[in-house]
């Protein structure tokens, strides 16, 4: 038999990718993982490793519920530390009328399902965060339960380490170029190396998705939003919840600035967050000193924070969310994209909601 | 392990954690960063970086090594620093 037959190959090693083959690889034990770098070399590892639903609506909603449902069970299945907690509470201020309307919006989605969120008054959003000054009208909280942080790295870890066991395998600095057809089916993934076969492709390569997409004719409606965090050195501050700014609620968001604060379990606070139109690495200098300003006019005791790292990741977004599933009229494609800030929220569900639709089990 | 070489002083890594990211198929300094953290402390990876290049390069010999992504601030830096460099550019103008 051909070594380089499988029966399913995952083309990206970020958090979906993972995903995906760790809940392919309980089904099959012939899973192949290729990377053009390595895991965690694009988005998964520049971003917050939050874990959340409340902001969310509709279908996200549920989906983000169901994912951070199966991320309990995860450390235990994947018997790996993810660096998880998700006892921590997730907390939305506004400063505007408009914005308390978001709120309620927001709210109301999560009490029609019976998720513990509640509307708030601006006192209590400074109860809830001693450290925020200026006026706040109004807040949103969500309790733990199922949202905080995940260590996005131990994660990717653990799908890959149990991926493994099973029987799939990864590879490291192999980058697929093309997804092979014939007659309307994928038979393969031709890299900068050879060529890989299988009857069954998933693409899972974030905002460059339409690099594999395009060719052949599809269009994935991405837009890369590119998002700047700054970190602090461990920090003597204890934040009691993951802090946003309403304005993240609001339709228009590019191209600005919103204060979101989180805390790792190490105690590093992550300071975020923009989204701009660029698909540059590099730091902004602007952007930073955006970031800087917002984040000490809401929370001035940072000031004294040291700031040890900046880093930028780009966001896969896309309008109607994210694309989970079958690529029509090409049998044997399918794709996860346009997760935008949730992918690691919603990785679990991603990986197990495809790999049921193209093992039909589990 | 008693007699360990530490190789990142800000994290605390040691070279055993470092050979077995490697010997768990980890090609690049950034990817043994996010598995071990070392370089994600105080220097960033000032000091480590280099031995870690070393560590994959006799266990890899003939790879060649991914460029490291650096991050600024080249040393830590106060965050009311970055309010105060922009003042007067265009950080002002376009609040």
């Amino acid at each position: 038999m051909n070594k380089h037959q499988y029966d399913y190959i995952v083309v990206g090693a970020g958090i979906i990718g993972c995903a995906v083959a760790y809940y392919l690889s309980k089904q099959s034990s012939k899973v192949l993982l290729i990377d053009k770098l390595f895991p965690a070399a694009g988005a998964s590892g520049a971003c917050n490793g939050g874990l959340s639903y409340l902001g969310k609506k509709g279908e996200l909603l549920d989906q983000a519920v169901e994912s951070l449902l199966l991320y309990k069970e995860l450390e235990k299945e994947l018997e790996t530390d993810l660096g998880k907690d998700q006892k921590g509470q997730i907390l939305f201020f506004s400063d505007t009328p408009e914005q308390g309307q978001l709120l309620e919006e927001i709210v109301n989605e999560c009490k029609s399902r019976t998720l513990d969120a509640k509307l708030i008054s601006g006192t209590k959003v400074m109860e809830s965060f001693p450290y925020l000054t200026g006026s706040i009208s109004a807040g949103a909280i969500a309790g733990g339960g199922l949202q905080g942080v995940v260590n996005p790295f131990k994660a990717i870890c653990g799908f890959l380490k149990k991926t493994k066991q099973n029987g799939g395998m990864l590879i490291r600095n192999e980058e697929a170029k093309e997804i092979l057809l014939q007659g309307g089916m994928v038979y393969g993934v031709r890299t900068n190396n050879g060529e890989f076969r299988a009857p069954a492709v998933v693409v899972c390569t974030g905002y460059e998705i339409d690099r594999l997409l395009k060719p052949l004719g599809l269009a994935s409606e991405i837009i890369a939003t590119k998002g700047t965090v700054l970190v602090t050195g461990k920090s003597k501050m204890k934040l009691k919840a993951n802090l946003l700014y309403a304005g993240f609620l609001e339709n228009n968001c590019h191209s600005k600035v919103n204060l979101a604060l989180e805390q790792t379990l190490d105690g590093n606070i992550l300071i975020g967050s923009s989204a701009e139109n660029s698909l540059g690495k590099e730091i902004d200098n602007q952007i930073t000193s955006q970031i800087a300003k917002t984040a000490l006019k809401s929370v001035p005791k940072l000031k004294n924070e040291h700031i040890i790292r900046i880093f930028s990741g780009i966001r896969p977004t896309r309008k109607g969310g994210p694309f989970i599933g079958k690529i029509p009229g090409i049998n044997g494609l399918a794709a996860a994209f346009g997760h935008g800030g949730m992918g690691i929220s919603l990785a679990p569900y991603t990986g197990k909601y495809l790999a049921q639709l193209l093992t039909g089990r589990g | 392990m008693a007699d360990d070489n530490i190789i990142c002083r800000c994290e605390e890594v040691t070279e055993t954690e470092i050979l077995q990211a490697i010997k768990d198929g980890a090609v690049a300094f950034d990817e043994i960063k996010r598995l071990t953290r070392a370089g994600m402390g105080h220097c960033q990876g000032s000091t480590c970086s280099i031995l870690v290049d070393n560590l994959l390069r006799s266990a890899n010999p003939g790879i060649t090594l991914h460029k490291h992504t650096p991050r600024p601030p080249l040393q830590p830096v106060k965050l009311e620093a970055f309010v105060k460099s922009a003042s007067g550019s265009q950080g002002e103008a376009n609040e």
